[in-house]
């Protein structure tokens, strides 16, 4: 038997809008410390680790470890169902195949219930390394979701270029390039728009852009972005889902073009 | 090298139906193509698929007449800035697998997630690693001094007992018969000791463990809780040697399971004349 209901529904709707275009479907890993998804995007280029504790959900209960393998386009459908003020509770048996989620008015006066099926999806489970990254970048999300945006107008892909001046992203393309420098400031008053730079060594790394704008779907779960880089490892972009865990997004650097340099 | 032809092979399985383009990327993993090469290139379909999404996938279908693999580098080429310098190669693209395989991947595309972050066979476990992960677990329970769940009661007629305030399932560690480890002749020489003092109860338990008999002598009170289990021959409990870092260590587990509340007792294992006759509860 699972059971895990949240309070605060909202969250959950927007944990599925961060993941379900990256991810078709995903296999969500229940055991007593909470709720945790990982997968790969179909081109394997780009993996997300999502945790929720179960300290975040009341009650929260998992009698025995399961994997629940769900369709995100479907979930999320059924979430966009729930408003944005009830209580979302995803129940699961021990033996069915099925998922239900119940969505409450704060009030109690209108509760309304979907079962889901479950799927069987096979799926690689990659193990993550710690790592301790060069530089890490802290941002406002908004920020990163604007710089993503608007230098996919001008090419593919992003170098992000990480120094203890600052952070530069720059791209190019066939209309000409753009470059966009952050510096560092912290802004006491407003924590949540500082753009704080620690650093063990200064980095250069290519991303394509169209995935970072995938990650950026995360935006409206927290005010600030942690970007993790070292050299030649995937990046890490990581967004706090409230107190309750957090949703990091891996994706690998573009391959260097040696061939005509 | 056998683990990037593998997790080719994998991919393959996902996008089998991606068509002409996969076929004869098997082919390359057939000759002795560098792997690495062969490797990129169900990629490269692949993203290219996912990357368009379905309207170019329409616009695929609509220019049949051309062959697969050749639209879609010369899409790739046209949205891409970095492929510009090759250009020129273009025409000669489809006709060279190879080359095509190789430069194509050079130009845009990004490295594979699973090139940094190994694959994890299965995040179920194998029945060893339960094995082990269950030891493990019994051990820091051991080392720590657990004696979770557990409650001293004092019973009438038997004096004190210990009852369950928790459920345990069968074969759970229930606690530790905690006390002094010693050899058979120690055992035997303390024993002399303590039965002239009638006050003294009987904590002795003696074990095997390997090919050696060792003694738990539990008879200073200590405050740990394993020593006041009450014995029964019909109990819930077992005892079991636990070697840790060459130290058998004697721990209760629970032969059954068992009810919150329920009194926790095991069998003493006593069953000589002499001390049936001096503990007739021994027979209980």
């Amino acid at each position: 038997m699972f059971e895990a209901r949240l309070a605060q529904g909202t969250l959950l709707k927007k944990v599925l809008e961060a993941i379900k275009d990256l991810l078709n479907e995903a296999t969500w890993d229940c055991n007593e410390n909470g709720m945790s998804l990982q997968a790969m995007d179909s081109s394997h280029v780009s993996l997300v680790s999502l945790t929720l504790n179960a300290e975040g959900f009341e009650p929260y209960r998992c009698d025995r470890n399961c994997s629940l393998g769900i369709n995100l386009a479907s979930m999320s459908k059924i979430f966009k169902c729930a408003s944005n003020e009830d209580s979302i509770t995803i129940k699961a048996g021990d033996e069915g195949d099925t998922i239900t989620y119940v969505f409450e008015s704060p009030n109690g006066d209108k509760v309304s219930d979907y079962e889901m099926k479950l799927m069987d999806i096979e799926t690689d489970h990659l193990g993550i390394p710690d790592t301790t990254y060069s530089c890490v970048v802290k941002l406002p999300a908004a920020e990163f979701q604007r710089i993503c945006r608007d230098l996919s107008q001008i090419g593919e892909s992003v170098t992000i270029c990480c120094t203890k001046d600052g952070v530069r992203f720059s791209a190019s393309g066939d209309l000409g390039s753009g470059n966009i420098k952050l510096a560092q400031n912290a802004n006491v008053d407003k924590e949540d728009e500082a753009v704080t730079i620690e650093m063990q060594e200064a980095c250069t790394l290519t991303f394509a852009l169209r995935y970072l704008n995938f990650f950026c779907k995360a935006t409206p779960l927290s005010p600030q972005v942690t970007l993790s880089m070292s050299n030649e490892v995937p990046l890490v972009v990581e967004y706090k889902i409230g107190e309750m865990g957090h949703v990091r997004y891996y994706l690998a650097p573009k391959i260097e073009d040696e061939a005509d340099s | 090298m056998a683990d990037i032809l593998t997790q080719g092979t994998h991919r393959e399985k996902f996008y089998r139906p991606s068509s002409p383009h996969d076929l004869s990327c098997k082919e390359t993993i057939t000759t002795e193509e560098s792997p690495v090469k062969v490797e990129r290139k169900p990629v490269i379909c692949r993203s290219d698929d996912v990357e368009r999404g379905g309207l170019k996938l329409t616009i695929r279908m609509t220019t049949q007449t051309q062959p697969k693999p050749k639209v879609k580098g010369k899409r790739r080429k046209a949205q891409n800035a970095d492929a510009k310098p090759k250009l020129p190669k273009a025409s000669s693209r489809s006709k060279s697998t190879k080359t095509h395989s190789k430069d194509q991947s050079k130009s845009c595309q990004s490295h594979l997630m699973t090139d940094f972050f190994p694959v994890r066979r299965s995040n179920r476990m194998t029945a060893a690693m339960m094995k082990k992960e269950k030891q493990s677990s019994l051990e820091e329970a051991i080392l720590q001094k657990r004696e979770e769940g557990l409650e001293v009661v004092e019973f009438v007629g038997k004096g004190r007992g210990v009852v369950a305030c928790k459920p345990f399932r069968r074969g759970d560690f229930v606690v530790e018969y905690a006390g002094d480890l010693v050899d058979l002749k120690t055992a035997r020489n303390r024993e002399t000791e303590y039965n002239k003092n009638p006050d003294i109860g009987c904590y002795m338990y003696y074990f095997r463990c390997g090919n050696q008999t060792y003694c738990v002598d539990a008879t200073a009170e200590s405050g740990r809780l394993g020593r006041l289990l009450n014995h029964s021959r019909h109990g819930n409990c077992a005892t079991k040697p636990v070697v840790i870092a060459d130290r058998p260590y004697l721990i209760l587990v629970a032969k059954q399971d068992i009810e919150e509340g329920e009194e926790l007792l095991y069998d003493y294992g006593d069953r000589s004349a002499e001390s049936l006759r001096a503990h007739p509860w021994l027979n209980l």
